[in-house]
């Protein structure tokens, strides 16, 4: 037998393309409803995702201009933005996500907390100043100063997640 | 709106409520937060005088986009505050007319002798519990978008 012959594909096995045939793809999601996918079912990514959301926030604080709330309030200035950073850092570490990260009217950076009708938030204020504020619903809110070091910042976390899982 | 030469009026009703202008991120999972109001002499439109979408007018004629308007009563204002170690502190609508807008109001506060003047606490804490208190009982009247 010729060797063209016998080294041939056998026809009822390998049946001739047209070429309009459907192709299945190799990964049925976009790499980006992927990534979302993980985010939604696992707790790590989603802390994780918190923390880029908020530090994102922060880092578009420093575009802000004077009377940006229309009733001319301040933009945070550098020593809010930054006291802010190290809170988030710390948050970080003690895995407490903020709601939301948002710029004071009173003049500074506040890092929110929700929970329900739990309500928390840390401010820093363009005077160097940390608040703290935390109530439920119209209960009455209990406000402290925080004394701008890590173990009094760390005390006023542990208050707060208290009072968001109690 | 216009003042039109009409003279202060300093009566207001505990029912009355206050109007002011708001930004979207400081409405945070049906929570309005403090952090969206500021101490100092708070600008406010008075109910008595003027709608709820006035407040999104500027005194230039324009319109301030995006924004929202929330709303509370005057009775929700803390009449007092006092923090340790500093003095009582009154709080309570005064009605601060201008040319362009009639129902112009602000929040002001004073000492508890009442001088009749504008004295401001130096307590941060005082400052936060009123923006807090007033937080508590914010509604929204028109919702914003920006």
């Amino acid at each position: 037998m010729p060797l063209a012959t016998q080294n041939a594909r056998p026809p009822a096995i390998y049946l001739p393309l047209s070429g309009h045939e459907a192709v299945a793809p190799a990964f049925p999601l976009s790499l980006e409803a992927l990534r979302r996918e993980v985010y939604r079912h696992s707790q790590y990514w989603s802390v994780f995702r918190s923390f880029e959301d908020a530090q994102a926030q922060l880092s578009e604080f420093s575009r802000l201009k004077a009377d940006w709330d229309s009733y001319g309030a301040e933009p945070p200035n550098a020593t809010a933005r930054e006291s802010a950073a190290q809170l988030l850092g710390i948050l970080r570490t003690s895995n407490l996500p903020p709601t939301r990260v948002v710029p004071s009217s009173e003049g500074g950076v506040g890092i929110c907390f929700i929970n329900g009708e739990a309500y928390a938030d840390i401010e820093s204020l363009n005077s160097g100043e940390l608040l703290a504020v935390m109530y439920t619903g119209t209960e009455e809110p209990q406000v402290w100063e925080i004394t701008q070091n890590e173990e009094s910042i760390k005390e006023a976390v542990e208050q707060i997640r208290g009072h968001l899982t109690s | 709106m216009f003042q039109r030469g009409r003279p202060e009026d300093q009566e207001f009703g505990l029912a009355e409520l206050l109007f002011r202008r708001y930004l979207r991120d400081h409405w945070i999972e049906g929570h309005f937060s403090d952090l969206g109001f500021r101490f100092p002499r708070q600008s406010l439109n008075r109910q008595k005088y003027s709608e709820p979408e006035d407040v999104l007018l500027s005194d230039e004629g324009t319109y301030y986009n995006g924004y929202g308007v929330l709303e509370f009563l005057v009775c929700d204002i803390p009449t007092t505050l006092q923090a340790p170690g500093t003095r009582v502190f009154v709080f309570y609508p005064r009605h601060v007319p201008q040319d362009l807008n009639y129902a112009h109001s602000e929040l002001w506060c004073d000492t508890e002798h009442r001088t009749g003047g504008y004295i401001e606490p130096k307590s941060s804490i005082i400052r936060k519990q009123l923006r807090t208190k007033l937080s508590q009982h914010v509604s929204i009247r028109i919702p914003a978008s920006k």
